[in-house]
């Protein structure tokens, strides 16, 4: 069975009905990786809301952050569970408009599974990203960027929430490099109530064996020897 | 002339004497061995620098390992250096050591229905040459059209022509005309064994013949559909059957025609030892064996019926829904008659006596896995977000330069795609966006870029038909390309010609 290890989640959602509620609009997440298994994640975003609004945002790492670095719009940032589900509950300490940017960061020791042995065949390490937008406002735009740690390589997209569709040349993840890293970035827009924004991949080390190369070269060398009476005619097989 | 005698004429048409599952033995051409002698190093060399390069932006290592691993065997398909089924294998175990492609989708890929459709093919052409139904037919045609080589081969050009808008599915139209080719290749002479220069010519211009003329009908392929699919629903821009037609139909016959007279004059050149039957008699003799035939025998009315009511359910694909409540696919219409064939005392076919050529299954299934996992992997996409990258279009081109770089793409990417549905959804999207990039009518790139979808006519494994008329071991793969390559840059010129004169007329091009 396929270990699936959820290496970071988070379950955006405008302030409960019942408060002073502000509404979020375009929330872009960048996960930078280690090798280590650590994780370094920054948030920025853009809400309607007044001072001492609160948003909360649920928070599906098994762990909770030392500190929560915040932008100053941001009064406070804490950690809360409910329904046993872990959340970030944010208060605003000024009015913010959707032209304003928000932002807060924090660093996760032991976020991913590739601090440890790689469990799965050709080194390859299971990572997946789940968002469930709970929020009654559609969220405008939402986009996730994951970083992997230097030397490593996606080896393999296994599914995405909007999916690839099959008939249509656009994907709502693409591939790229930062800094000399790979990066994946999953992209939807009009997130509704409900819906689910995903990502499972599959990522390994990018380095390969030199004894590889060994054995080709041995191959090509002895097909030549082996088989040269292909064009001299006179030098039978070996 | 090494007329053959009387005696062995019968031999000749016996096509159950010339098995297609029997590899032949062949000797190559010096420039032939010595493709095969450097291609193990050469590809080895192209394996390494994509497989061993670091990984690039945009591409997962899934694909970098599948993009190597297709250009070794893409190399060694070429040369032949090693069976063209073995390469196959070669590629499918190097996807899933290399990580490329998991294991069950690569094994998988030999139960694609196109598979099936191979397997039913080579049992409804058994039935053919079993019935002497082929032979039948392949006289008639000698004896009225085959007294020399060209107008022999423009028989055959009407008669892929006449077929194509009657049965869009290009395998059916290969399985109904192989068995017929394969006997008037052998009573010019060519065999198999000992193929001669009119055999790859016949043969070569029927594999264009049934690619291309499906481009002149819009109901030629899907692949057709999604191209028009793309060009209204990001273009904008509606197009009937008819606008696809009176568009490209005209420069299908001239490209076919063009391809008539100059394959056997410049491409492969026909011989004039083999522009004539090789019976002795001639002519006269085809015709007394036509008449020793005599009437049709009511093995062969069978035949007929069973293989009629096959090309009926593909002639009519379009009214099963209605007729029938859905609709039943070429696949499985031929498996149907496959089903009759090979019943006990109602079909005609032993199992023993259906020539399935499994080497060609073997081959096509590591064909489909190797391009099925470029697409599924990015590495198709991704070579083509490169091209176009590099070819870095500024916005002070002019129309003609891009739209003589987008045909040109078009064309030759079938070289590097196995199906053509994907590169049409990769590739037509890009150029409608290229277009309204760069301030251009989207419907001038694309479609003109859509009529050349279907002409995937430079390797064996281009498409279905490729793949079954290069079993018959009549043509290498070399000359496979050789002839492709030259047709599709002919069909390039006509294109770009096209787009000044008849296009503009059309009101398709500015």
């Amino acid at each position: 069975m396929r270990v699936k290890l959820l290496i970071l989640g988070l379950l955006l959602a405008a302030a409960p009905a019942a408060s002073a509620a502000g509404r979020l609009l375009r929330v872009t997440e960048t996960h930078s990786l280690a090798a280590d298994g650590s994780a370094q994640v920054n948030v920025q975003f853009n809400a309607s809301a007044a001072a001492g609004d609160t948003l909360i945002l649920p928070y599906a790492f098994t762990t909770w952050p030392d500190t929560i670095i915040h932008s100053g719009q941001i009064g406070s940032a804490t950690e809360r569970l409910s329904h046993g589900r872990r959340q970030l509950m944010l208060t605003l300490a000024e009015s913010v408009t959707v032209q304003d940017t928000l932002r807060y960061a924090f660093a996760l020791q032991q976020a991913t599974p590739l601090g440890g042995p790689a469990r799965l065949d050709f080194g390859n390490y299971d990572l997946s990203y789940r968002m469930v937008h709970t929020s009654a406002a559609p969220l405008e735009r939402f986009t996730v960027e994951i970083i992997l740690p230097e030397h490593f390589v996606i080896n393999t997209i296994l599914s995405s929430t909007p999916a690839r569709p099959a008939n249509a040349g656009t994907s709502p993840y693409q591939l790229g490099m930062i800094a000399g890293r790979h990066r994946v970035t999953l992209t939807d827009s009009t997130v509704l109530q409900g819906e689910v924004v995903a990502l499972a991949f599959q990522a390994k080390s990018g380095r390969k064996s030199p004894l590889f190369i060994a054995v080709l070269v041995l191959i090509a060398g002895a097909y030549l020897i082996l088989f040269r009476d292909l064009v001299f005619p006179g030098r039978s097989k070996a | 002339m090494a007329a053959v005698t009387t005696e062995s004429l019968d031999d000749i048409l016996d096509l159950e004497k010339h098995k297609l599952s029997v590899i032949p033995q062949k000797q190559a051409t010096p420039v032939e061995q010595w493709l095969k002698y450097v291609s193990v190093p050469v590809g080895f060399l192209i394996f390494g620098l994509l497989y061993f390069m670091p990984t690039p932006a945009g591409l997962t290592a899934a694909g970098q390992a599948v993009l190597a691993s297709f250009a070794l065997a893409l190399v060694l398909w070429i040369s032949e250096a090693i069976p063209t089924h073995v390469t196959s294998l070669v590629l499918m175990v190097f996807l899933v050591f290399l990580n490329g492609w998991d294991m069950s989708s690569v094994l998988g890929s030999l139960g694609y229905d196109v598979i099936w459709l191979n397997v039913m093919a080579f049992v409804l052409s058994s039935l053919l040459v079993k019935t002497q139904l082929a032979k039948r037919i392949a006289l008639n045609l000698i004896v009225r059209f085959g007294h020399r080589g060209m107008p022999m081969l423009l028989a055959f050009v009407i008669l892929q022509l006449s077929l194509a808008p009657l049965i869009p599915a290009t395998a059916a139209r290969t399985v109904i005309t192989l068995p017929i080719m394969l006997i008037v290749a052998a009573i010019y002479g060519s065999t198999s064994e000992k193929p001669n220069s009119f055999g790859k010519n016949l043969l070569l211009q029927n594999l264009i013949g049934i690619n291309v003329a499906s481009s002149g009908f819009l109901t030629g392929s899907t692949a057709n559909i999604i191209a028009i699919a793309f060009i209204y629903n990001l273009g904008g821009t509606k197009v009937y059957y008819s606008d696809w037609m009176f568009a490209n139909l005209p420069l299908v016959i001239v490209l076919l025609l063009v391809t008539w007279y100059l394959g056997p004059k410049l491409i492969l050149r026909l011989k004039p030892e083999c522009a004539t039957p090789h019976i002795a008699g001639g002519i006269d003799a085809l015709k007394r064996q036509l008449d020793k035939m005599g009437h049709i025998t009511a093995l062969e009315k069978k035949g007929a019926l069973i293989f009629g009511a096959v090309v009926l359910l593909w002639v009519t694909d379009r009214f099963h829904r209605s007729l029938f409540g859905f609709e039943i696919d070429p696949v499985m219409a031929a498996l149907v008659g496959g089903i009759i064939a090979l019943l006990p005392r109602i079909g005609i076919l032993k199992w023993n006596e259906a020539d399935i050529p499994w080497h060609l299954m073997l081959f096509s299934a590591g064909a489909y896995a190797g391009g099925l996992a470029l697409n599924d992997t990015g590495a198709a996409q991704w070579v083509i977000s490169q091209i176009f990258t590099r070819l870095n279009f500024s916005h002070d081109i002019s129309f003609w330069q891009v739209y003589v770089i987008v045909i040109a793409l078009m064309l030759y990417s079938h070289l590097v795609f196995t199906s053509k549905t994907m590169r049409t959804i990769i590739l037509i999207p890009f150029i409608i966006s290229l277009a309204r990039e760069l301030g251009f009518s989207p419907v001038a790139l694309a479609l003109p870029a859509a009529f050349t979808i279907d002409w995937v006519i430079g390797l064996p494994i281009s498409a279905k038909p490729n793949v079954i008329l290069f079993t018959t071991g009549q043509y290498s793969v070399l000359e496979n390309i050789r002839y492709g390559v030259i047709v599709a840059t002919i069909g390039l010129g006509l294109l770009i010609i096209a787009g000044f004169t008849w296009f503009r007329v059309l009101g398709i091009t500015p």
